[in-house]
């Protein structure tokens, strides 16, 4: 009879910590489907009918997850509160009539609201670590203002890629306050070269790469309108070959995540139409491979970052029907190897930046239901250094910036809870997009 | 630190940066750089070097970029050398320092002749030999054979002689069979087959282009290469089991030979009499797959062996790509086939990849539409 008692109670207190760790949410990723819908029809091609029924019931704003709160804190909470009335002892006086009734109330209550998981996954919510999103602040801020270390000042070309990974991170855990607005500000006004673009750092050259990471974070803060559009983008729209490619800089090196750049700038600063779009969208459409992916230049070997780019591009510019959306699908899936990770491209290791690039890339093309999302949160969690903060490219690597960036942004879009979502496309939080096209010019 | 230790470690930067410099300039061959692992005085030390490095080379740069009084000729390259010289031990401790690159191309591109290109040729191999992954390093590469190639036109026209389509092929074959020993031990680089994709790509483009003449004869030839490539891709795949490169790889060679080689043959057959030597029969070729693929998934039963269980999904997933790629034309006999095979690969799949299960149920349903 005992053993039957700890049996039950422990079949209980599995339900409860499934319920507590899962939010209740539709299985279909309601709060990105919804911004991209709005912004441009194009993202529609890839929507299937059971995401437009999901828009109706659910608006972006309401999921309970987007409640500004830590991670599972609250829920741990009344965990605690709920395990401590009810403990796994023998002691247990009451009848096993009692918690049967009570144990069907749980699972009609549970099997009600929530769509049921099968036992693994329900096992590996079990094990899964939790998002120390304090740490990875922590962390963040104390990589911002370390600036005369070695590795810091050897990187000091790319200050500007690096403001904009960790604070769009910070934006994410819903922290951006915790820098100096200001100071942030007029460090990127002083990056601006006379051309219009924007250097790494000031007094160096400028970049399209740098130039898009400036506009980037002006847009986290809302501030993009400070700058002269018109300067800025005169100097992409300069950069624009005849046969629609982009180069880097004046030195002239094309490849596709420049075209990405051009356009995604220039949609931020609503002044697409200044350069030629078709052909921009020709060149990116020349990359294609036959495995479907897309390589840095016509013929080049299909690579994960290459393919978010083009999608990207192709998504902003309204072109997402050139994309064989299956063929592509299937070789993005085959990313994910056995620790539930994703890599760049086949044989290669997985790295946690790839949960990034291969992941939106299916959203924007709505095939992310061919990988295992547990899997990969669990991936991106053991990434994590829970100590000091920080994520790395794998488990037990030391950590940076840039992949603290990707873990969290992955999550972000896997729907982790506490984490505000983020748009595949701009990879900017869905509110700042939103921001720039729907509120007042 | 007091303001005596800075002033002291200053002068030592400066000390150090210009030895570095010297012994850059006394050994021009210096072709590979290795750094002892730092200890903590030594990171100190490289930090110090770094800035000096730095600063020298901005005041260089800002010297050399401004239009001065006295701008003759001999004080544009006394600038123009401070530049390089500071540019080079900079990149030596920052691979990645774009403006140091650019500085550099700036002052070759003012001068372009070839032994200074091929300087910048020999400072990017340098630095690769260390930090083989710098991005930097690869442009300005890139970059400078772009030069090289625009600027030493006599070159060009000398090759430009020659029949260029032969030429052409001729070196895509020769590239072929030169690259498929490296290729051999290095079965898990998929990055070397694409390269040989391309290869054979341009191959076929040829063989397009002398579809008027001998196009049977050449036809043949075309055929063989393909076949010989499908069958080395086959040994290499009993021998290194369960290898992705080499099955990817292998979609794409049976992809093409099935469905372009299958036309050409439909217009060469109607056009000339005697019929091509060889007799490319499409069942054939759909019966070995099917044999391969059959080999390669018994060997499911050995599930302690990650490479085997690696193999059968790769053959498994290969098998679904056939019948995605091939066109309805083909025949009946080989559809039944096929989908005979389909449910038993369907449902190893699901059990042995249940990540992708999504996958593998959209595409036997697309399969099965009539």
């Amino acid at each position: 009879m005992a053993v039957a008692i700890i049996k039950v109670v422990d079949i209980i207190k599995i339900i409860i910590i499934y319920l507590v760790q899962q939010p209740a949410s539709p299985p279909v990723s309601h709060a990105h489907s919804h911004s991209l819908l709005l912004r441009s029809p194009s993202y529609s091609h890839g929507l299937s009918t059971s995401h437009s029924l999901s828009l109706t019931a659910v608006s972006p704003t309401s999921p309970s997850f987007l409640k500004n709160s830590t991670s599972a804190s609250p829920n741990r909470r009344w965990l605690r509160l709920l395990l401590r009335r009810f403990p796994t002892s023998v002691k247990l006086r009451p009848s096993l009539k009692f918690w049967l009734k009570w144990l069907k109330k749980v699972i009609k209550f549970s099997f009600a609201v929530v769509k049921p998981l099968p036992l693994t996954s329900l096992l590996l919510h079990l094990e899964m670590g939790e998002l120390a999103a304090d740490k990875h602040v922590k962390y963040i801020i104390s990589v911002e203002k370390k600036k005369d270390s070695f590795e810091s000042v050897v990187m000091e070309h790319l200050r500007l890629n690096g403001a904009y990974w960790g604070l769009t991170t910070l934006d994410i855990l819903g922290k951006l306050d915790a820098v100096d607005e200001e100071d942030v500000i007029s460090w990127i006004l002083k990056c601006q070269d006379e051309s219009g673009g924007f250097a790494g750092n000031i007094g160096h050259d400028p970049h399209v790469l740098y130039t898009l990471s400036a506009v980037q974070v002006l847009a986290l803060f809302d501030k993009v309108d400070i700058l002269d559009a018109d300067k800025v983008s005169n100097y992409i729209v300069g950069l624009q070959n005849e046969d629609g490619s982009f180069s880097g800089d004046i030195w002239g090196e094309v490849d596709t995540r420049f075209s990405y750049i051009a356009i995604c700038c220039l949609s931020i600063l609503q002044r697409l139409d200044k350069i030629n779009v078709d052909k921009a969208v020709e060149y990116i459409v020349s990359c294609k491979n036959l495995d479907g992916g897309f390589g840095c230049t016509p013929g080049g070997e299909s690579h994960a970052g290459q393919i978010f780019c083009c999608v990207g591009a192709l998504a902003i510019a309204g072109a997402l029907h050139h994309v064989d959306k299956d063929l592509l699908g299937w070789w993005l899936c085959e990313r994910q190897v056995k620790s539930g990770g994703l890599n760049g491209r086949p044989e290669k290791l997985p790295d946690v930046c790839y949960s990034w690039w291969v992941l939106s890339s299916l959203i924007m093309i709505d095939r992310v239901h061919w990988i295992n999302k547990d899997k990969l949160v669990k991936f991106i969690l053991d990434c994590q250094d829970m100590e000091n903060g920080g994520i790395s490219d794998r488990p037990d690597d030391a950590v940076d910036v840039f992949h603290t960036y990707f873990g969290v942004a992955g999550l972000s879009l896997l729907e982790y809870p506490g984490l505000k979502p983020i748009d595949p496309a701009y990879a900017l939080p869905v509110d700042v997009v939103n921001r720039i096209f729907f509120s007042k010019k | 630190m007091s303001t005596r230790e800075n002033s002291y470690t200053e002068a030592e930067a400066l000390n150090l940066l210009a030895q570095l410099e010297r012994i850059l300039d006394l050994d021009p061959l210096i072709d590979e750089v290795g750094f002892i692992h730092p200890s903590q005085f030594a990171t100190l030390k490289e930090e110090i070097v770094y800035k000096a490095a730095k600063h020298a080379f901005i005041s260089a740069l800002r010297q050399y970029k401004t239009p001065g009084n006295f701008s003759g000729k001999s004080q544009d390259d006394t600038l123009a050398i401070e530049v390089m010289i500071h540019s080079k031990a900079l990149l030596l401790l920052s691979c990645d320092f774009a403006t140091a690159w650019n500085s550099r191309k700036l002052i070759v591109s003012n001068k372009r002749l070839l032994p200074i290109l091929m300087d910048e040729l020999h400072l990017s191999a340098l630095v690769l030999s260390y930090s083989p992954k710098s991005e930097q390093a690869w442009s300005h590469r890139r970059w400078v054979i772009n030069m090289i190639a625009r600027n030493c036109s006599t070159l060009q026209w000398i090759i430009e002689r020659e029949s260029e389509l032969v030429e052409k092929i001729a070196e895509v074959l020769d590239e072929l069979k030169k690259s498929r020993n490296w290729s051999g031990l290095h079965v898990a680089d998929n990055s070397c087959f694409h390269y040989r994709r391309r290869l054979m790509l341009r191959n076929l483009e040829g063989f397009c282009y002398t579809q008027d003449n001998n196009s049977s004869g050449y036809f043949v030839e075309t055929y063989q290469i393909w076949k010989e490539e499908l069958d080395w891709n086959e040994s290499l795949i009993k021998q290194y089991v369960g290898r992705e490169a080499l099955w990817l790889h292998r979609r794409f060679l049976s992809m093409y030979l099935i469905k372009h080689m299958a036309t050409h043959l439909l217009a060469v057959s109607c056009q000339s009499k005697p019929k091509a030597s060889v007799d490319i029969d499409i069942d054939s070729l759909m019966d070995h797959e099917l044999c391969l693929v059959h080999s390669c998934s018994t060997t499911i039963a050995d599930a302690n062996f990650e490479d085997f269980q690696a193999q059968a999904i790769h053959s498994a997933a290969y098998m679904l790509w056939l019948t995605k790629q091939i066109p309805e034309y083909q025949g009946i006999d080989i559809q039944e086939k096929l989908r005979a095979g389909v449910g038993d690969v369907t449902r190893m799949l699901k059990r042995s990849c249940p990540d992708r299960s999504s996958l593998w149920d959209y595409l036997v349903g697309y399969h099965s539409e009539p």
